[in-house]
């Protein structure tokens, strides 16, 4: 009971791991051990050197092998298989029409929005600069690649990431210690594991994060290496510490899916760095060394990787400085700073009788909307929303307040023309809004004005609930807003530097709207309403003390008034801030990723669920599948991914009987093995649980492709049972084994070869390929 | 024993007031009436302790007429109330008790005194313990269990006679606390998970042989998992043949099911459907009718609605087979319908035609969903836009043949119906209309719909020419339904159900806000009744013990820290720990305890359905058992602090206690009084009817 930590009965005797190492085989060790101690060097030198020799000239020829000549053979297989026919589709294939996209938008520089972090689609955008490809062709899906468009480059440029993981898979393989014949079972599965296999093909991020999780593991691998000879803090450990944090800094920069790995790495960091404590509080290691420990892991596995990420995102933000279709979700400052954006064009103070948009500054930075369709709950008034897109519905008029409105003062002229009274349309449009002025919003395109209800709003309930309401002529305490200026941003150009601190510009001015009955602030509140509000952002009233609640501050965007001199000179908008547009859009990426919800009542034959992947129920059709179309099926290699899922199950019952052992005490787990088990066993199961769990509890809509990295994991695993196995059974019986699993590995594909390589005739003919039925191809 | 007098004293008091239903005294009392005439129901609660109730009210002498249709009805004379609430009361005491002998088993007499009493005068407790409610008899069962289990872990001597009594008896109070509701089932996981620990450490015991360890395996097994299996069956069964009528329940559950039940009628109903046949249509998911009623929708087309109604024998549910033509006589001549039928659906009772328009429907407003509504009337003449495909998908499990996948055949065949007018199939699913759609579910018309939400069969069958011929016809046929086929679908409804419990409540809260009682239910108030002359103002609110709950928050998170320092202290493989015996007991009592509240509290976090203060019970049992081992601990170590503390408390606890006597049992207060006692600007206590 007092052991129930496995590590532990070793650690607690130095000298056990000592004794231990001398007793293994001479071939394997290191020599550093064994110079301690004299005597022993000099025993093994008598007495064995012949012997030596022999395995020496024996580890040079197999170390010549281990080290160029099977990984030039794997990856050359690996090449081939995947490089073979890749030109075949000319046609833009499954979300090619995204990440291509996304590539031509960083060649046009044009700014653009999407879930995911850059990095994987500035290397796409790479690979189209490679091809010397202009960015003009914009990847509609289905559609042909244009005659000069050189698509396959970009499309080898993709399939290299997927190739490079061959070698990578086998020398992580040889760093585990496993013996030839499982680092071949092992590479031969990752080479045609049909999912990365098809999905290499194509310009797609998928290989690109396989690439960098691959990598991320052999680093990993590496550290655990090193440490068990407790080498971290050498020149070498900190080396591949400093791989392992860029890894994990690029595979999260790729796909927020390399969290998953991050969190492998870190758990490794976290008992490492917990078994050093005890060691330290044991006084087997100085402080001094253990606070190093901790510094060289913040140093390289954080501090590393979240720079990678910010750099991805700084080389996003300079490539990206021109308008384009993502900037109506972006804070207007960004807007501003990009070539071609039209919102600097407008009067540069807000009068009464403007027409303006507001953009919200809170973490879902959208525009002030109305439409006309009314909330089902409360009040049922006119919704009030936040909308990520620029449109009519967005302008709101700046209205003088109710007094100014009964004695006759309207800004908006249009208004007399119903009731005849043309006396009263006193326009004085030229009258600049002051901070601290009563205004009235009206929404120009349904002709009502926003005010605040005391009742509990939509989504938050806490809060109250904002609607349009009434006519031009209504006049509601309700209506009214004061205006309360926040803060005013500086144009670094001297023209624009006096502008008056109490006037409301566009762009620049921060400011409140805090509603004059109720007393609270127009606000968002990051929710999306449900489909009546058309998964629109929520918009409420809301007490807030503290004035610098982002999310009740909003600016200016667009402001028209043909009243107003427009400015001489162009505005020279002030400069976006990083750190706050860095962290504006992973929140925008973190709600249009949940928002990726699928509706459980419509059929989607693209999409597939958590449990049908180990089971390989469904594929997915990646193109049209017309009888003339090259076309796609996605699917795992059946028996790489079958006999995977079993080995993840036999793992368990392995480490069950293991902890029986253990526990009865029949067997005795040393350092040595204890360690193994960790790296070769428990280390790839966790891999695979943290890349596969998280889908299991997400909401949004899953793809086979998600299985990918976890795939990796299991294919490692059932190395791990596959070895264990082939150790207790004769030697000769598994030869045989290992044979039979190659050629079952190699024959699941060689037999659904067509589905990855393209099959050119009706799908008809290949319906012998149904392995299952749920298959549809 | 004065323990228990005090506690009898206090959870017995005055426990007849007041005489009139109370907040869900409305579901159990009415549940109690359903056993008392043997009509099926539906609840997400398993049985036992319903028919608990309902066994006390018959030997009491009930005769099952009282209707508990509202809170603040006023009970009649026949009504043994009074006995029935007995059993919440002594179920209360007994817990009192039980929570004296667990912490008396490592702790101090003092301090099990002291912790008992804080369990006997909590307020909410105290509350729920006066009612005909189902929480205190549940936490009775789990106090037995934890008492008797710590017991067993504690006995020195494997398979003696006391080890195994203990063992026998966790394993049947385990059972009575799950068939009582199924959160019984958390504390059943917290013995899991302690037994899982006590085989392993027992496994390292190299004194115990192998086969030994297979028999203390295998009679925890027997004990803990077989024996509440059993109980919570047997419960079922009882449940089964105490209900053998149609009810309110019947209409949920398949036609397989309710062919069981005596009087089901549809038995002898023709088994093939014929043009002209009078049909009910249920949908196979949701097992509810498709139903329309004299209400149009507010949105889309502003047409007379189409939902699902779970409740049978209305006749908004039926609905009449006819073909594409105009409606004639000759109808009836045309014979069976088959795979692949164009037909109409006819509402009698409003006279309508089922229809699609391409209008989005009220919820789920995707492009591709249509509103499903009913309009037209019976001189409508041929148009796609009402006319539906019959597509037979497969046939139930009780069928004997393919036909019913040829022709349609009542409660046998599984058809889609597929508009023709817009290709869309019609369905319906869990999500369910706002309150001008009484809450029914929603009935939509999905393009390329995920197929088991599509999916209807027909229930009851009648056409009057087979009335006309007599019994020469086919009549619909079942197989028998075993028992494990009832109790499969049963639990399938309660979760069903238990998901759907999504309406809002004015007193639901969120599970997050429970350790802090920032607002309590308001269990009755007679304000708004009909007075008689001499009743006063009395209010019931369920009130959390603040001195309490708020103790036993504050002792959880200091356990909660101190452990994982403990643990992570203890963990080191590199020195042998060597600690002292209270240590080492009250590190363990504080890790049994810790683990039972957390596995009590926070699978709440992930319920979907609404949720009110007394489902914390559970998990402020064990809160309350920590206040305990912390003081007893600290008495230990400091002995003037640790007395100090335990009166702090205990003075804490009887404030709050006295001060809120007159909302636990509906006694006189004064408005002013009442004002004062809102500590809390959330506490929602309705001080007018002290007025």
């Amino acid at each position: 009971m007092s052991d129930s930590f496995s590590s532990g009965a070793s650690y607690k005797t130095g000298e056990s791991q000592l004794t231990r190492r001398y007793q293994t085989d001479s071939s394997k060790d290191d020599t550093q051990v064994i110079a301690k101690d004299g005597d022993l060097e000099e025993i093994i030198a008598r007495t064995s050197n012949l012997n030596i020799n022999k395995t020496h000239h024996k580890k040079s020829v197999s170390t010549l092998f281990t080290k160029l000549i099977n990984p030039f053979i794997l990856t050359a297989l690996s090449a081939f298989v995947r490089l073979y026919r890749i030109e075949v589709a000319n046609k833009v294939v499954w979300d090619e029409a995204h990440f291509g996209k996304f590539g031509s938008h960083y060649l046009k520089h044009e700014f653009y929005f999407d879930v995911h972090p850059p990095l994987g689609k500035l290397l796409v955008g790479l690979s189209g600069y490679l091809a010397g490809y202009d960015g003009s062709f914009d990847f509609e899906s289905s559609v042909d690649y244009p005659e000069d468009m050189n698509y396959v480059l970009m499309r080898i440029f993709n399939c290299v990431f997927g190739i490079v993981c061959t070698p990578l898979a086998y020398k992580t393989a040889v760093l585990l210690g496993y013996n030839q014949l499982t680092c071949w079972f092992i590479s031969l599965s990752v080479i045609f594991e049909m999912l990365s296999l098809t999905l290499s093909k194509f310009i797609l991020l998928d290989s690109i994060l396989l690439f960098f999780t691959v990598f991320a593991y052999f680093a990993l691998i590496h550290v655990h290496n090193l440490r068990t000879s407790d080498q971290l803090l050498t020149f070498q450990g900190i080396k591949w510490l400093s791989i392992t944090g860029f890894a994990i800094g690029c595979v999260c920069s790729t796909k927020w899916v390399g969290l998953f790995m991050t969190a492998l790495v870190g758990l490794y960091t976290i008992l490492d760095l917990i078994i050093k404590f005890y060691q330290t509080i044991s006084k087997q290691l100085p402080w001094k060394r253990y606070l190093l420990h901790w510094i060289t892991r913040i140093f390289t596995l954080i501090v590393l990787p979240v720079t990678i990420y910010l750099a991805a995102f700084k080389v996003h933000f300079l490539v990206l400085s021109h308008a384009g279709e993502g900037d109506s979700a972006v804070s207007t400052l960004l807007q501003a700073s990009h070539e071609g954006s039209d919102i600097k064009s407008g009067p540069r103070s807000v009068a009464y009788g403007s027409f303006v948009t507001l953009r919200s500054q809170g973490l879902s930075q959208n525009l002030l909307h109305s439409h006309p369709h009314n909330y089902p709950e409360g009040l049922q008034e006119q919704q009030v929303t936040t909308y990520a897109y620029k449109d009519e519905n967005n302008v709101f008029l700046i209205e003088f307040d109710i007094n100014a409105a009964i004695s006759g003062k309207r800004a908006l002229p249009e208004t007399s023309g119903n009731n005849g009274t043309e006396t009263e349309t006193t326009i004085e449009s030229q009258q600049l809004l002051q901070n601290g002025d009563a205004i009235r919003l009206f929404h120009n395109s349904t002709g009502r004005y926003m005010h605040a209800n005391a009742i509990p709003a939509a989504v938050a309930k806490t809060h109250f609930e904002v609607s349009c309401f009434g006519t031009i002529d209504t006049t509601e305490i309700k209506d009214e807003w004061i205006l309360e200026i926040q803060t005013q941003e500086e144009s670094p150009s001297q023209f624009f530097a006096n502008e008056s601190g109490h006037e409301l510009h566009p762009i620049s001015t921060n400011f409140r709207l805090r509603n004059k009955e109720l007393g609270c602030y127009l606000a968002t509140t990051g929710y999306a309403y449900p489909s009546w509000g058309f998964s629109q952002g929520e918009v409420v009233c809301k007490y807030s003390y503290f004035n610098r609640d982002k999310s009740t501050w909003w600016n200016v965007e667009e402001h028209v008034n043909d009243k107003l001199p427009l400015p001489s000179e162009t505005y020279v908008p002030p400069k976006p801030k990083f750190w706050r547009e860095f962290v504006l859009l992973n929140f925008a990426m973190m709600t249009s990723n949940n928002a990726l919800i699928p509706d459980p009542d419509r059929f989607d034959k693209l999409s597939s669920e958590w449990w049908e992947w180990p089971i390989l129920k469904t594929g997915l059709r990646m193109c049209s599948w017309g009888a003339d179309d090259i076309k796609f099926f996605l699917i795992g290699n059946p028996f790489v991914t079958w006999f995977s899922s079993l080995s993840l199950i036999l793992f368990l019952f392995y480490l069950l009987s293991v902890g029986f052992k253990y526990q009865r005490q029949t067997v005795r787990y040393e350092v040595d093995s204890w360690e193994s088990l960790l790296s070769q066993g428990i280390l790839p199961f966790i891999g695979w649980f943290l890349h596969y769990f998280p889908f299991i509890i997400m909401g949004r809509v899953t793809y086979l492709h998600h299985y990918v990295p976890a795939l990796y994991f299991a294919i490692f695993t059932m190395g791990f049972v596959v070895d264990r196995f082939a150790t207790v059974v004769p030697k000769k019986i598994s030869y045989v084994i290992y044979g039979l699993l190659y050629i079952a590995v190699i024959g699941s594909f060689w037999y659904l070869r067509v589905l990855a390589f393209g099959m050119e005739q009706s799908s008809k003919q290949y319906k012998h390929l149904k392995i299952l039925d749920s298959w549809m191809i | 024993m004065s323990l228990i007098t005090l506690a009898i004293v206090i959870r017995l008091y005055k426990i007849y007031l007041p005489p009139r239903v109370v907040f869900d005294e409305v579901h159990f009392g009415t549940f109690a009436r359903d056993y008392y005439r043997g009509e099926f129901f539906m609840d997400v609660h398993p049985p036992l302790g319903k028919l608990t109730y309902y066994w006390v009210s018959v030997l009491f002498g009930w005769n099952g007429e009282f209707t508990f249709e509202e809170i603040g009805k006023q009970f009649d004379d026949n009504v043994p109330y009074v006995a029935m609430r007995m059993v919440s009361g002594v179920a209360g005491v007994l817990t009192v008790l039980f929570t004296y002998l667990t912490v008396r088993l490592n702790c101090r007499s003092s301090v099990a005194w002291f912790t008992a009493v804080l369990l006997m005068i909590e307020n909410s407790q105290v509350t729920q313990s006066r009612l005909i409610l189902l929480d205190t008899p549940l936490i009775c069962a789990q106090s037995l269990a934890i008492y008797q289990f710590k017991k067993f872990s504690q006995t020195p001597v494997a398979f003696s006679g006391t080890w195994f009594r203990s063992l026998l008896i966790t394993g049947i109070s385990l059972g009575i606390a799950m068939s009582i509701k199924l959160t019984g089932l958390y504390t059943m996981g917290w013995v899991g998970i302690l037994t899982i620990f006590q085989l392993w450490t027992i496994l390292g015991d190299l004194n115990v042989s192998t086969r030994q360890w297979i028999m203390h395996f295998f009679s925890r097994v027997v004990c803990l998992i077989i024996v509440p299996t059993t109980i919570y069956l047997a419960a079922f069964y009882i449940h089964f043949v105490a209900l053998p009528f149609n009810g309110s329940g019947s209409g949920s559950v398949s036609s397989h099911f309710r062919s069981t039940l005596n009087d089901t009628d549809f038995t002898d109903m023709p088994v093939e459907v014929h043009y002209g046949s009078t049909v009910t249509i249920k949908h196979l998911n949701v097992e509810r009718y498709l139903h329309s009623h004299d209400h149009n929708y507010p949105t889309g087309s502003n047409e007379q609605q189409v939902t699902l109604y779970g409740y049978d024998y209305d006749d908004n549910n039926d609905w009449m087979i006819e073909s594409q033509n105009k409606f004639n006589e000759r109808l009836f001549q045309k014979g069976p319908v088959k795979d692949g039928d164009t037909i109409r659906l006819y509402h009698r009772s409003t006279g309508k035609y089922l229809h699609v328009n391409d209008v989005r429907p009220p919820l789920s407003e995707h492009e591709y969903a249509n509103e499903v509504s009913c309009d037209g009337d019976r001189n409508l003449l041929g148009d796609i836009n009402y006319e539906f495909t019959v597509r037979i998908v497969s046939k139930k499990p009780h069928s004997k043949n393919d036909l019913p996948l040829i022709k349609l055949r009542a409660t046998e065949s599984i058809f889609q119906l597929i508009h023709r007018g817009t290709k869309c199939v019609v369905m319906s699913h869990e999500a369910k209309l706002p309150k001008w759609g009484m809450g029914y579910n929603e009935v939509l018309c999905v393009d390329q719909p995920t197929i088991p939400n599509t999916l209807w069969y027909i229930e009851s069958n009648s056409n009057p020419k087979f009335n006309e011929t007599e019994n020469d016809f086919a009549k619909i046929e079942f197989t028998p339904f075993t028992f494990w086929n009832k109790v499969w679908e049963y639990h399938k409804i309660m979760f069903k159900l238990n998901k759907s419990m999504t309406d809002d409540h004015v007193y639901a809260s969120e599970p997050s806000t429970w350790p802090f009682v920032l607002r309590g239910v308001a269990y009755y108030g007679n304000e708004s009744l009909e007075h008689l002359t001499d009743e006063n103002g009395s209010v019931i609110y369920m009130l959390g013990n603040v001195a309490i709950y708020y103790a036993g928050s504050i002792f959880i998170l200091i356990s909660i820290i101190r452990y994982v320092f403990y643990l992570f202290w203890y963990l080191n493989p590199f020195i042998i720990p060597k600690e002292s015996k209270e240590h080492s007991i009250f590190y363990t009592n504080i890790r049994d305890s810790i683990l039972g509240w957390i596995l009590n509290y926070f699978p709440a976090f992930a319920m979907s359905r609404k949720l009110f203060l007394h489902h914390y019970f559970p998990a402020l049992y064990f809160a309350i058992l920590i206040i305990g081992q912390y003081v007893d601990y600290q008495i230990t170590r400091r002995k003037y602090f640790g007395f100090a503390l335990l009166l702090a408390v205990l003075a804490g606890g009887l404030y709050c206690y006295v001060h809120f006597v007159p909302i636990i049992y509906g006694l006189e207060w004064t408005l002013q009084e009442c004002n004062h006692s809102k500590w809390l600007p959330t506490w929602d206590i309705n001080c007018m009817t002290f007025s």
